[in-house]
């Protein structure tokens, strides 16, 4: 685990909602234990060096099974973002499911990372800026339902200046 | 092995709806038995099955042939998603031309939590595809807020609304559409409730940009095709049919987002404007060029996968699709008219079985107030690749 912390890592949010906890398990856990010790960790290829995302077990370009965890620049700028904007009513399995009917409204999307990957994550913003593609986010640590905290992405507006 | 498979019976359960109150088994019996009246075959004549709907909310192949007495030598059973409508007919139709069967049926049912799947509740096997560790196979993840299928086909909406500048009016063209032609189908569960351009752009968006009319209602309710050989068809006083061609789905990182064709970035994928190929694989297997297609039918859980897959398979360039649809439509007198059933958005969610029984009944003339002029080749396509033809043209 690299120890690596600063102004790139996750900012940990409070009072933004407890979404849905993680399912943890012991080939994952350290992915979920940099969040809590505020960083970001990714794997890094051990045969080819490729920055990988998801999580997995090989690398998607060389097949290599060797990696080690990077922390890394948790900036980037929106992909897309999407507003859940009401309880969904009626929708099994293609709607909104618990807690996250509880939690609308909220934004949640998708972020390009300046480290090249794109990831997943609420999109905390309460100036409406980051609705739009490009506009600039870091990375943060949300609540869940949960003791384990789960990434996402906050606008200026929210965490202040970062670069 | 050329292909040389026919559509022989179709049939669905007696009523599709919300809440039937019948157990997924026993509208399978339904769909099972009026494929078989329709083919007038005898259940004896069946020796394959193929399913892609399970237990508990479906039916497994076993729990099927056990309760309607079958003896199969050929089953085959796909993963509980409407992704899979192509390759199990596909299968169907590989199964009858290489003889491993002379008879397949083509079984899905299913029941909503809405439905008799409430009844279900205990079962204790809920699907979270959502919550796989690299996230779900429509984009979306649970543990960021986009569960299920909505969020994720709403991203995907998002991006190419974002990219090309498409609009509300744009996907209310598609779900009114859709509306439209399930008022002319008496098996639509949305037959009698029609929809106006200025009804959708009232809705409230709940997901992203899709509001409800963008999003297809699971329900209860069961499909069986029953496939054999051109031989083997001919000895039956059913219309011709044939299975024409088939194109498997694509995957990569670059091509695996359910809800969208590649390039808009869904997922992990790549950024770019998705030119289709001249020419795709579907089509030289049947012999025919893409403006030979009547009409086309594609998988429809949300408004946006229409522009999905007309962009996918070249029917437009990219961004084009939007406008494609507002402009001339997708009615039955439409250039290319498009889920002419009402698909799953209006005629409800049949796993896009629904859509197959469709295509054979205009390629049969059999399609009522509805009946495309002149149908002959139709194309299955959708946004991430699969395809079927079919055509009433002999080889
Ligand atoms: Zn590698
Ligand atoms: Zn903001």
């Amino acid at each position: 685990m690299s120890t690596h912390t600063g102004a790139t890592g996750l900012i940990p949010l409070a009072g933004r909602g407890r979404g849905l906890a993680p399912l943890v398990h012991p080939e994952i856990e350290p992915f979920w234990s940099s969040i809590a010790a505020g960083e970001l960790s990714l794997q890094r290829c051990g045969g080819c060096r490729t920055l990988r995302f998801p999580v997995a077990p090989v690398c998607h370009s060389c097949l290599s099974p060797e990696f080690a965890w990077e922390a890394i620049d948790t900036r980037g700028s929106v992909n897309v973002v999407v507003e859940n904007a009401r309880p969904t009513e009626g929708m099994p399995r293609i709607g909104l499911e618990p807690p996250w009917l509880e939690l609308t409204p909220y934004l949640t999307g998708a972020v390009d990372l300046d480290c090249g990957l794109r990831l997943p994550g609420r999109i905390v913003c309460d100036c409406g800026a980051a609705r739009s593609p490009g506009t600039r986010v870091r990375g943060v640590s949300l609540e869940t339902t949960s003791t384990t905290r789960v990434h996402g992405f906050a606008h200026a507006c929210v965490v202040g200046p970062f670069e | 092995m050329a292909l040389d498979a026919c559509i022989v019976g179709v049939g669905t359960s007696r009523a599709v709806g919300l809440d039937l109150g019948r157990t997924p088994l026993g509208l399978q019996s339904e769909a099972f038995q009026a494929a078989l009246d329709d083919a007038g075959l005898d259940k004896g004549a069946v020796d394959g099955i193929v399913t892609a709907r399970g237990a508990p909310y479906g039916v497994d192949y076993d729990e099927f042939v056990i309760a309607a007495g079958l003896d199969v030598r050929w089953v085959s059973q796909l993963w509980s998603h409407g992704r899979w409508t192509a390759s199990a007919v596909a299968q169907a139709a590989l199964a009858v031309s290489g003889g491993v069967a002379d008879c397949v049926a083509v079984a899905n049912a299913h029941v909503s939590e809405r439905g008799y799947g409430r009844h279900f509740a205990a079962i204790n096997n809920r699907l979270d595809e959502s919550f796989r560790d690299g996230g779900g196979p429509y984009g979306g993840w649970s543990v960021h807020g986009s569960p299920g299928a909505g969020t994720g086909a709403a991203m995907v909406a998002q991006q190419y609304l974002d990219h090309y500048g498409a609009s509300a009016a744009d996907l209310a063209a598609v779900a009114v559409g859709h509306r439209r032609h399930a008022a002319r189908n008496p098996l639509a569960l949305l037959r009698d409730t029609p929809l106006t351009t200025e009804e959708y752009l009232v809705e409230p968006p709940v997901m992203g940009p899709l509001r409800v009319p963008d999003i297809c209602t699971m329900m209860d309710g069961a499909t069986t095709l029953l496939v054999t050989t051109s031989e083997r068809a001919a000895d039956l006083d059913v219309p011709f049919v044939r299975i024409a061609g088939i194109e498997g789905i694509h995957a990569s990182r670059d091509n695996y987002v359910f809800f969208s064709r590649p390039g808009l970035g869904s997922g992990v994928s790549p950024v770019y404007d998705y030119v289709a190929p001249p020419t795709s694989p579907v089509y030289g297997m049947a012999g025919i060029s893409r403006d030979d297609i009547d009409a086309l039918y594609l998988y429809d859980p949300f408004a946006h996968m229409v522009w999905m897959a007309l962009e996918r398979w070249g029917f437009c360039g990219p961004g084009e699709a939007a406008a494609l649809v507002r402009e001339r439509g997708m009615d039955i007198d439409s250039p290319l008219p498009i889920n002419t059933n009402g698909g799953l958005l209006a005629e409800g969610h049949l796993f896009g079985y629904g859509h197959i029984i469709e295509m054979t009944r205009q390629l049969r003339g059999a399609a009522g107030d509805r009946q495309v002029d002149g149908a002959a080749a139709l194309q299955w396509a959708n946004g991430w690749g699969d395809s079927l033809i079919l055509t009433n043209e002999r080889v």
